[in-house]
């Protein structure tokens, strides 16, 4: 993974029938690093990340990807180097954690297991402590567990953009750190680019490179380095929560003081 | 230096050279893929030696190592006792076989319309497959409708109408945007108004009409020949290779619509695709053999009860399952109450129904 991924948005718009949830959205996304998605609840965050891997297609203006149009790419193409892991998945039916996350995986040979996916779907799971219930079933797992296993499902890909819904929503607080300080460490080893949604300020301020902030109607407020982004002003205009920030390794930590209406 | 834990599981992440874990990790994997596959022989085995019985039972009686002996002679070509040959081959083969061909297409269906629908209850009723063919053939038979003329009238009738249900379904989900629970609805919708068509029709029926409505309703493999079997092959065999060489894809849209997608499956065409090849596949076996139920609601579950859910071994141990249980179950309604029959339609509800609750209570994790 030597390529410099990038996503470019130009002039987004989407709306779900009459629903106009996104408005007129620009966004450059380029290069290694983690980068995250914060917002208050229903502003267009899922939706934003699901028209950047094919999910949706946007009512106006293009988004593209590695220089070409998403339109151009079948959802295969797309799924080659944009992995996805959902805010939550759910198996109908009973299935061995192990062989959930590998029919995830890019099989090759349809008749024949390879080791190697084998292998690398086990090593998975040991990433994310969960080894021990690998032939466990998926049914039968936690929410947190359930949102682990969705996380080594997006990690087997190998992909070149890593997109997360809220991968860390179920976790208590060592997992969260462990995930996201992971993810960043990831992407900046690998050079890929991971964009995750996150309600956690203080995650978001602690390891993302970049964060985008959007906010009421379905608008971007600001897109930078969290040292610039996450502010007490900005706070209260997005969340209408009064807060103070401490600066804690160079990086601003929230301390939550109270909503100003509700 | 030392470097911080994280920083360790990335490297580790990364580095793909083999480790020792890695072999038992491998090890263990193919320990449980392993005990999969002994389900799929043993259901295998149970379905050669029920054959075998099979057609050493009946008026005429011939050994049980005999029936395989004369079906080895006839195919080469070493014909010894032409009698037991005539009886075997000409007379209780077909069924044999018809049973085993409509027992694993039946269950290979429902575990098809399952995985795609993401519902544990879709099968040919539910879809609405089987009231589409019920009254096909109620309409040849009260009230001598029929598409062609002669003795596969009812065979056409049914076949042609079991595509209906499934064309209302498809374009009724292309017009809502195909969600899951749509399709379902849809099914069902249609299989109510199809009973309301099939019982008007019974109505003005003559008793001899009516018996024969209900013979075709409960199921049966009586009076298959070969050219029935012939033409139940061409579409099950087909059918069932092409739904396990999709069964990877199959497997990606358990994840729900949107993993699938995100994983590169053009979710709508890929479901309108499995719709058609399994309704073609069901309507195929339930135009010959009338209304089967059971085998293709309950069989998936045995199966994946043992195996798990990925489909590309679970397709193999449903269809040797329903081969297995169909087959066994005609045997039965054949000696239990001999010399009469009990439809084989009746007898899979009796075995299938109390085996399967009891495969439920006994298992203790929540499963579905």
């Amino acid at each position: 993974m030597v390529s410099i991924s990038s996503i470019v948005i130009r002039g987004l718009n989407f709306s779900y029938d009459s629903n106009h949830i996104l408005h007129d959205i620009d966004l450059e996304l380029e290069g290694a690093g983690l980068i995250c998605i914060i917002g208050p609840n229903g502003v267009g965050k899922s939706t934003l990340i699901k028209c950047m891997n094919g999910l949706l297609k946007p009512t106006s203006g293009e988004i593209i990807i590695n220089g070409t149009p998403i339109s151009e790419y079948t959802l295969k193409e797309l799924s080659e180097f944009i992995g996805y892991v959902p805010a939550a998945s759910s198996l109908s039916f009973p299935m061995s954690v192990i062989d959930s996350i590998l029919i995830g995986m890019k099989q090759i040979d349809r008749w024949r297991q390879d080791p190697d996916d084998v292998i690398l779907a086990y090593r998975s799971l040991r990433v994310m402590r969960m080894e021990s219930m690998a032939l466990r079933n998926c049914n039968s797992l936690s929410a947190g567990q359930t949102q682990k296993v969705n996380i080594c499902r997006g990690l087997v890909r190998d992909s070149e953009i890593l997109i997360l819904d809220e991968p860390t929503s179920n976790l208590d607080v060592k997992h969260q750190l462990f995930v996201a300080d992971f993810l960043q460490r990831l992407s900046h080893r690998t050079g890929s680019l991971v964009i995750m949604i996150s309600h956690d300020l203080n995650i978001a301020a602690r390891f993302a490179d970049n964060v985008v902030v959007m906010k009421e109607p379905g608008v971007v407020d600001s897109f930078g380095p969290p040292q610039d982004i996450i502010s007490e002003e900005m706070i209260r205009e997005v969340y209408s929560v009064n807060s103070s920030i401490i600066q804690v390794n160079g990086r601003p930590h929230v301390i939550l003081d109270s909503a100003e209406n509700w | 230096m030392d470097k911080d834990p994280i920083e360790l599981t990335v490297d580790y992440w990364l580095t793909r050279e083999h480790h020792e874990e890695d072999r038992k990790d491998l090890e263990q994997y193919r320990r449980f893929t392993l005990a999969k596959i002994i389900f799929i022989a043993v259901c295998l085995i149970i379905a050669v030696i029920v054959s075998g019985y099979a057609i050493s039972i009946g008026e005429y009686t011939i050994s049980f190592f005999t029936t395989y002996e004369r079906i080895w002679e006839h195919i080469t070509g070493n014909i010894v006792d032409s009698t037991d040959d005539y009886v075997v081959w000409e007379l209780r083969l077909p069924r044999v076989l018809g049973g085993l061909l409509a027992g694993s297409a039946l269950a290979v269906c429902g575990v098809a319309m399952q995985s795609m629908l993401k519902n544990p209850l879709a099968d040919t009723y539910t879809t609405g497959i089987s009231s589409g063919a019920s009254l096909g053939a109620t309409l040849a038979i009260c009230a001598g409708f029929t598409f062609v003329n002669g003795e596969y009238g009812i065979i056409v009738n049914a076949f042609l109408f079991s595509l209906i249900p499934m064309m209302m379904i498809l374009s009724i989900s292309k017009m809502n945007n195909a969600s899951v629970t749509t399709i379902i609805m849809a099914g069902i919708a249609v299989m109510y108004l199809f009973n309301a068509c099939n019982t008007v029709l019974k109505l003005w029926a003559t008793d001899e009409a009516l018996a024969n409505v209900y013979s075709w309703s409960v199921g049966s493999l009586t009076g298959l020949t070969w050219s029935d079997v012939a033409a139940m092959a061409l579409f099950v065999i087909p059918g069932i290779l092409i739904i396990q060489v999709i069964s990877n894809q199959m497997n990606k849209m358990m994840l729900g619509d949107e993993s699938a997608k995100a994983l590169g499956v053009e979710v709508e065409r890929f479901r309108l695709f499995c719709l058609l090849v399994t309704s073609l596949v069901a309507a195929s076996v339930v135009c010959f053999t009338g209304l089967i139920g059971f085998i293709g609601l309950v069989c998936p579950h045995i199966a994946r009860i043992f195996i798990g859910s990925d489909n590309r071994l679970l397709i193999p141990a449903s269809a040797s399952c329903g081969a297995a249980l169909l087959l066994f179950s005609d045997v039965v309604g054949r000696i239990i109450i001999a010399p009469n029959t009990l439809q084989v339609g009746v007898v899979t509800a009796f075995i299938g129904g109390p085996m399967f609750l009891y495969l439920i209570m006994k298992s203790k994790q929540q499963r579905w």
